[in-house]
């Protein structure tokens, strides 16, 4: 074979390993991801309408197609005449800043699984809403636009954002027979242990920004998300207790804007009730000095976020870390098994503080 | 065939240059390696599932402190779809762990054999919660025992696997 032969065959070889081996590669990545090509071609090539940007989709509702058509949920109950009297809500889109806005060393604390669960479409325009300031520096974003229409059919039940704000009472027992208890497995040991009567749609490892699609509440199919099995106008308290588990996960501005959308689902599901932003609850003081992201520091930072927004968005923050805490604010050492988790038994100056700081209500 | 020789070699060397399948935790209960029993004894015999569970929950030593539930609670996490219940009891933890205890008489071994399949749902459910959650506990959960005899079924979930099995073992030959 001459030389230029030769020296052609190993180039014509060369090329053909390179381009078979991106082939097959691409294959595997193709099949391993779950993805199809155009998801891939979508991805590899930058489309955003594809692809993955931080933040989370979330569902816009608008009049017509509301969350609550029977058509797409699962809930059995909603007779014509209440669908027919409910005012649609105006369009309420999520709150999800320009991508300039999102800190770069932010996008840096998403795990890849949250990667993975989360996009999100970045608008450059922000509608429905007047004031929304960078969470970070005092300030939080106003949902005072989006609070939907109440519904003409309970006029003659209190509006509970009309009435905001209403001074805290002593209520008895009775109070949480209609009350929804949403949450972490903090709050899914106070279903467990105290003598509260009330719905618990609780569950370990529940992280706010997995609300959606995180299994909570079992069924006779299994265990579903919280929306999948929430009846219509059942409640008329809604206790959520979140922002333990999301740090370190997601950063303050995506909590938030995970917290509003909840917010706003459950004003359109529970039109009556009244929200309660339960603080996080400290850990311990051996806890806190092992574990710097799920510290009492970090804890302490995520409520006064919460009571903020509490605040502007007529819900009532709840501060009962102070019920369980020792005298330096950390959680009573006696009082849990890992410094996070409490003991049945330890559960009672909890429930004593939700009977005597709650909002008196119908 | 030197042409064809050379051709072969480089498709192998670019096979091996593809990047494998990355390899995904399951996280979903596939392989529960759950110690079951079913016994099918020769005569009926009338355990006393009380002292069953207490023998459970006193002569294992526990990482958490384990609380006990009734069963208007426990059915909140639970699901008794077809499992008639004459008689329970359950110990649940903090939710620091996936420790419990579970011991149910049922109407008949018909009811028992639902509880089975309801305790390995429970246990895949909580593969999925503390794989990412507290991990060391899916160990726990992958060695969790689940026993059943004629109307009485058995959940265990603790460290010690082998002595809970002695423990249902026994209280069922008595």
């Amino acid at each position: 074979m001459s030389l230029k032969k030769r020296y052609f065959t190993i180039a014509f070889t060369l090329i053909f390993s390179i381009l078979l081996s991106f082939f097959v590669g691409a294959s595997l990545a193709v099949w391993d991801m779950g993805e199809d090509v155009s998801s891939m071609k979508a991805l590899i090539l930058g489309d955003t309408e594809k692809g993955p940007i931080i933040g989370e989709t979330q569902k816009i509702v608008s009049a017509g197609t509301s969350i609550i058509d029977v058509t797409d949920n699962p809930v059995e109950n909603i007779k014509d005449e209440i669908k027919a009297d409910i005012a649609m809500p105006e369009a309420i889109k999520p709150i999800v800043p320009e991508s300039e806005d999102i800190d770069e060393s932010e996008e840096s604390n998403l795990t890849e699984e949250v990667k993975k669960e989360k996009e999100v479409v970045v608008t450059s325009e922000i509608s429905g809403i007047d004031e929304l300031v960078r969470v970070g520096n005092d300030e939080v974003i106003s949902l005072a636009d989006q609070i939907p229409a109440r519904p003409v059919s309970y006029e003659d039940f209190p509006d509970p954002i009309e009435t905001f704000p209403i001074p805290f009472a002593e209520v008895d027992e009775n109070y949480f027979n209609d009350a929804l208890f949403i949450g972490d497995s903090r709050m899914q040991g106070l279903g467990m242990y105290s003598d509260i009567n009330g719905t618990f749609f609780a569950a370990t490892a529940f992280q706010l920004f997995k609300y959606k699609t995180f299994k909570v509440v079992p069924t006779a199919a299994g265990k579903v998300p919280i929306f999948d099995a929430m009846p219509y106008d059942k409640f008329t308290k809604i206790y959520i207790k979140v922002g333990l588990n999301e740090l370190g996960c997601v950063s303050d501005e995506a909590f938030i804007n995970d917290y509003a959308s909840l917010v706003n689902e459950l004003r359109v599901m529970q039109p009556r009730a009244i929200i309660y932003v339960h603080a996080v609850l400290p850990v311990t003081a051996a806890k806190s000095e092992t574990d710097r992201t799920h510290c009492n520091e970090n804890i302490k930072a995520r409520n006064e976020l919460l009571k903020t927004f509490a605040e502007m968005n007529k819900c009532y923050y709840i501060d009962v870390a102070s019920a369980v805490s020792d005298e330096t604010g950390a959680l009573k050492a006696d009082s849990t098994v890992d410094g996070i988790h409490m003991y049945g038994k330890s559960m009672g100056s909890w429930v004593e503080y939700l009977r005597t700081h709650a909002v008196p209500w119908p | 065939m030197r042409k064809f020789s050379i051709v072969l070699v480089a498709t192998v060397a670019a096979l091996s240059f593809t990047a494998c399948a990355k390899e995904e935790v399951k996280k979903t209960a596939v392989n529960i390696n759950v110690n079951e029993q079913a016994e099918e004894a020769s005569e009926e015999k009338e355990v006393n599932v009380k002292e069953l569970a207490d023998k459970l929950l006193n002569d294992i030593t526990y990482q958490d402190q384990l609380g006990e539930l009734d069963m208007d609670t426990a059915s909140t996490f639970y699901t008794f779809d077809g499992v008639e219940v004459e008689e329970a009891y359950f110990f649940e933890s903090s939710g620091a762990t996936a420790e419990e205890i579970v011991v149910i008489k049922c109407k008949d071994s018909d009811s028992a054999a639902k509880a089975k399949e309801m305790f390995k749902v429970r246990v895949s459910d909580q593969i999925d919660s503390y794989t990412d959650y507290v991990p060391e506990e899916v160990t726990k959960l992958n060695d969790a025992v689940i026993i059943t005899s004629n109307n009485i079924a058995v959940l265990s979930v603790s460290n010690d696997s082998s002595k809970a099995k002695s423990i249902i073992e026994e209280a069922i030959a008595k």
